[in-house]
């Protein structure tokens, strides 16, 4: 399971092809673009594809593409 | 509590204890409802204030509800308009200063400003999936004067993944009755009035696309107070009137200097060059002596934004000054940080300094493409009732005070909303043309 290939993957259809490439160490908001609604959404999309449940406390960390993946490789 | 530093402000030790952002939310009780409701309709019935209801028939929670936002009593209003239903609805995390428990049984959540809060979605989602209003006073702010501030695409976004009705109120001479800039003391006006609008059905919602919906909340939300009062001749003569207008309207016009407008009794004037307007008892400006370059400060304000653009779009806009800085933690009050420099510019905000406690070094940078606009205030309370900027990052809340001789936070609330808009107006264009 390559997560950060499948973030990419996520992150390219959710935004129409708005982002193509993603660096690491991209901010989700100030880098990507991403509004609190786009994240807010992408978290429910990634919930679903892993089935998990990010906990409310650790949304505040995740603030970088690497957050989340970290994220996910250490839960999923 | 008071210190040296003001009131709800103390020195010495940092807090540990935050604010608790994911505590879940609280029906406003019950037995708050009466007491509440009442209160609220007294204060409307002292303006007059009619709650006229638009497309509203049959409708029962859930739903959204986006209000306009002017000042405190926007409030009563709400609650007025929403009886006898309960909503659930964000503020800001100083608001709950000294009175949590109560701001949390009243059904509120705290946020702070212009954060990419997703917890704060997930409140939305849960309250409408338990049948309640949730309420958004979507520009996050008090108008600076009269005239909507800027309203996120997020709220268009949310409104089609909910797919539940959406109620526009939008409440006029708010503004009028207790300006954002003004002495809060009591304005006697009457004929404001509130209209509450279903403006979208669900399957309204499920046939337009986000920015579709976006657009028609944001005209259904646009108000311009100054104008209302003026085309319905509501009369308002409190004889400090625009004492404190100068805090928005801070460029002359006439012979474009900054930070020299200043006010007294009904009147605007110019240090510099001493031209000077009378606000008269229907919201309009005239000049004194000479042309009237805006009959309406809201107009006046929008050229002001015009100014700020240009510097923007040249890139010379640049902002620094010495400051201090107060944290806030929790709802127990602010701590003082220290003192320090704050920039602005292009890039976004930085706040560097040294804490009075032990010395060590603070810091905190805001990228300015990931902040579309700003929270400031003229006088604030809790801060010895100097202008201030609130700057927040998920897990903290800085006022910065600036301590510059001149400098205007609505200056810097303008230059924030063009700065991003400059920034993401460049990198649409790029990834257009990288695209072909």
């Amino acid at each position: 399971m390559d997560i950060r290939n499948d973030m990419l993957e996520m992150l390219r259809d959710y935004t129409d092809g708005r982002i193509t490439e993603v660096n690491p160490d991209d901010v989700l908001t100030s880098d990507l673009g991403l509004n609190s609604f786009e994240l807010f959404d992408m978290i429910c999309l990634i919930e679903e594809k892993y089935e998990i449940t990010i906990p409310d406390r650790v949304l505040p960390t995740l603030v970088t593409v690497k957050d989340v993946v970290e994220y996910l490789e250490a839960n999923v | 509590m008071k210190s040296e530093y003001g009131k709800y402000v103390r020195g010495g030790a940092p807090e540990t204890k935050k604010f608790d952002i994911n505590k879940p939310f609280v029906k406003t009780r019950a037995y708050l409802l009466p007491a509440v409701w009442a209160y609220c309709n007294i204060r409307r019935f002292h303006h007059l204030e009619k709650i006229e209801k638009i497309r509203m028939e049959g409708i029962k929670p859930p739903y959204i509800l986006l209000c306009n936002h002017n000042s405190f009593y926007d409030f009563y209003v709400m609650m007025c308009a929403i009886a006898p239903y309960r909503a659930i609805h964000p503020a800001a995390v100083d608001d709950y200063i000294g009175r949590e428990h109560l701001l949390r049984i009243a059904g509120t959540v705290p946020k702070r400003k212009y954060t990419a809060d997703i917890s704060l979605l997930r409140v939305a989602r849960q309250a409408l999936k338990e049948n309640q209003i949730f309420g958004i006073y979507a520009e996050a702010r008090y108008s600076l004067c009269g005239v909507t501030e800027v309203i996120p695409d997020a709220v268009g976004q949310l409104i089609k993944h909910q797919k539940v009705p959406v109620v526009v109120l939008n409440c006029k001479g708010h503004h009028i009755y207790d300006p954002f800039w003004g002495d809060h003391k009591k304005r006697f006006v009457t004929g404001l009035e509130a209209t509450m609008t279903q403006v979208l059905t669900p399957d309204e919602i499920k046939s337009l696309s986000a920015d579709e919906i976006s657009k028609k909340v944001k005209d259904a939300m646009y108000n311009d107070d100054f104008r209302w009062q003026s085309e319905n001749r509501v009369k308002m003569s409190y004889r400090k009137r625009a004492e404190g207008l100068h805090k928005v309207l801070y460029q002359c016009p006439h012979c474009m200097t900054e930070y020299k407008m200043n006010s007294k009794g009904t009147k605007i004037f110019c240090e510099h060059c001493g031209k000077s307007w009378t606000l008269n008892e229907y919201g309009e400006l005239v000049a004194d002596k000479g042309e009237t370059e805006f009959k309406f400060a809201s107009d006046w304000y929008k050229w002001e934004r015009e100014q700020v653009k240009k510097e923007v779009l040249a890139g010379t806009y640049y902002f620094e000054s010495d400051c201090h800085v107060n944290d806030l933690p929790n709802s127990k009050g602010y701590v003082r940080l220290g003192n320090g420099k704050i920039i602005h510019d292009m890039n976004g905000f930085r706040v560097t300094g040294i804490k009075d406690y032990d010395g060590k070094p603070f810091e905190m940078n805001i990228d300015a493409a990931g902040q579309y606009a700003v929270h400031v205030e003229y006088n604030y309370r809790f801060g010895q009732y100097k202008d201030c900027i609130d700057l927040n990052t998920l897990d903290d809340t800085w006022y910065v005070y600036p301590h510059a001789s001149e400098f205007s936070v609505t200056k810097i609330s303008l230059a924030t909303e063009e700065i991003y808009n400059e920034i993401w107006r460049k990198r649409n264009e790029e990834r257009i043309a990288a695209a072909k």
